[in-house]
């Protein structure tokens, strides 16, 4: 999965920029100016990348997807700026597992910094020093 | 020169000749439309081997293409006067192979027809974004010296140009290593040491095919190498080689010398399967030792023994670009650095207990990692014909007190289990 690195080595490869960064952190690839040459592939650390190798039908316009360009978890960017969470974080709630938790790092009072703060997480490959916006607990 | 040799042009070994490569550009063709039709997973890629085949050849063109120009350079920059005759086919030479490797890196792009993004969209902190420039600029630099080489009323800037070609060439080199010295994900790359083992290795490449196209077109022309010639290049060749091996030696003592690189190094050169052969027997046996036998050793020199040897030298380019390209990438990535120890450990928790299926109440393959990609959650399961509902909708939560999310981020819950990866 990607996990949207504060300093993301698949935006600084990408020779053209469609690796990038928003302003609230999430990593995305704008799908019409990937060329499909797979260096944010060899660049990611967490193999969180992937090639869309068939193509396409019946696309969900809030989703786009491209053959020949590459893709990764949008961290379901259209349900947050919606005001919504991550589909896998709804999927895990609804099925009572409450494994996923979701919120602002950078908001103190959010439920997820006063865990974070709390109880001790991990983000992975932390010696790359990549800042990465996922933690994880039990590894 | 004897122009009657020109006169071979028209005989039919000329014709059979411009036909075999013809074929041979059609064979790429189809294979790069196939490609094209199929996707690239018929190339064998997946998202472990993300570069392949193509990139072993496109590398292997980039690079000698930089090399092949050597003999121009020694006569316009070092003054060497014996090597100004054949400076023309050596700029042309590197036309040809850059050209070729930059059809080969086109073809094999996702979406080739955004040739025209790649050329306007850079982003600088990209070293294929410098590349694109350098290869562009490189080939602009050595048409216009071949120019200068070729065009008598312009033959005072040929040292001007064949310096900057020069100088050009191997800045280009130590980009091409830069592509891979940058990445900081595979531990089989990721050292600085690329940058001048690539420069050393495009001379011994470049070299190889200057003489076998000189080799070729003596045959076609009768237009030998002076014996002097050959012996210089005989002892550059030589060279080259021995500094290639040098530094590929330094660059795997230098990473199995960092005890977290050492079963790398294992696998590259031991247990990897194909990878260490290659690059044992390719490389070091077949593409470095034997061709240093033939060239220096006292009883095999000779035209014949230069060519075997120009001939070993690009064989071992090939077996050593598969065992780095490919084996490089084939080494697992290590996500979960802790897991293994942890794994081994008497005291690990058990695996993680799949969660039930919501269709016929068994594990299911819903069980992914706490990484799982929202499609998993309706993953179908193994023991059940049908899919999984998908989970159902719930009200969206308020939005965040900040007005603005500035970082967001998800948090696995403490859980008995863990995901060995």
């Amino acid at each position: 999965m990607c996990q949207h690195c504060a300093h993301p080595p698949c935006v600084d490869v990408c020779p053209t920029g469609a690796s990038f960064q928003r302003a609230d952190g999430i990593v995305l690839v704008d799908r019409h100016t990937c060329i499909g040459c797979r260096y944010c592939m060899m660049a990611c650390p967490y193999k969180a990348r992937s090639f869309v190798h068939e193509p396409v039908r019946d696309q969900r316009p809030e989703v786009p997807r491209g053959r020949g360009c590459v893709e990764s978890c949008t961290l379901c960017v259209h349900r947050l700026d919606r005001g919504g969470t991550p589909a896998c974080v709804e999927a895990c709630a609804a099925a009572g597992h409450q494994a996923l938790l979701f919120g602002d790092l950078n908001d103190p009072t959010s439920a997820l910094a006063q865990r974070v703060a709390r109880e001790a997480s991990a983000p992975l490959r932390a010696d790359l020093q990549l800042a990465p916006a996922v933690r994880y607990q039990g590894l | 020169m004897d122009r009657s040799a020109y006169a071979r042009r028209d005989s039919p070994w000329f014709w059979l000749l411009v036909a075999a490569g013809a074929l041979l550009t059609l064979v790429g063709l189809l294979a790069a439309h196939a490609m094209e039709v199929e996707g690239h997973v018929i190339t064998g890629m997946s998202n472990q081997i993300v570069w392949g085949l193509p990139h072993v050849f496109a590398i292997f063109l980039i690079v000698a293409a930089s090399g092949v120009l050597n003999v121009a350079s020694i006569g316009s920059v070092f003054g060497q006067a014996a090597y100004k005759p054949w400076a023309p086919l050596s700029g042309l030479l590197c036309l040809a192979l850059l050209l070729g490797g930059l059809l080969v890196l086109l073809l094999d792009l996702g979406r080739p027809e955004r040739l025209v993004v790649a050329a306007t969209h850079y982003n600088f902190t990209s070293v294929f974004a410098w590349n694109v420039l350098l290869y562009s600029g490189m080939f602009a630099l050595v048409a216009g010296y071949l120019w200068t080489l070729l065009e008598r009323r312009w033959q005072p800037y040929a040292g001007a140009l064949g310096l900057a070609a020069f100088v050009w060439r191997l800045v280009l080199t130590t980009g091409t290593g830069s592509i891979f010295a940058f990445l900081v994900a595979r531990s089989a790359y990721g050292t600085a040491l690329l940058a001048p083992l690539f420069i050393v290795l495009s001379l011994s490449w470049g070299l190889a095919v200057f003489l076998l196209a000189q080799a070729a077109l003596d045959a076609w022309n009768h237009r030998p190498l002076p014996p002097d010639l050959c012996r210089r290049l005989r002892h550059l060749l030589g060279l080259f080689l021995a500094g290639g091996l040098l530094l590929t030696a330094v660059q795997h003592l230098t990473s199995a010398y960092f005890a977290r690189q050492l079963a790398l190094e294992r696998f590259l050169l031991q247990d990897g399967g194909p990878y260490p052969l290659l690059f044992w027997l390719g490389y070091v046996a077949l593409g470095g030792l034997l061709p240093l036998l033939l060239l220096f050793h006292p009883r095999a020199g000779g035209p014949r023994a230069l060519l075997a040897a120009a001939l070993l030298t690009l064989a071992g380019a090939f077996a050593w670009l598969y065992a780095f390209i490919i084996g490089g990438q084939a080494w697992p990535l290590d996500i979960f650095p802790a897991t293994p120890s942890a794994a081994a450990s008497p005291t690990a928790p058990s695996p993680p207990t799949p969660p039930a299926c919501r269709n016929c109440c068994s594990a299911s393959a819903a069980s992914a990692p706490p990484s799982s990609s929202p499609s998993s959650a309706s993953a179908s399961c193994p023991s059940c014909p049908t899919p999984n509902p998908p989970p159902p909708r719930l009200p969206s939560p308020p939005p965040p007190s900040s007005a603005r999310v500035r970082r967001v981020s998800s948090l696995e819950a403490p859980t008995p289990a863990r995901w060995k990866g």
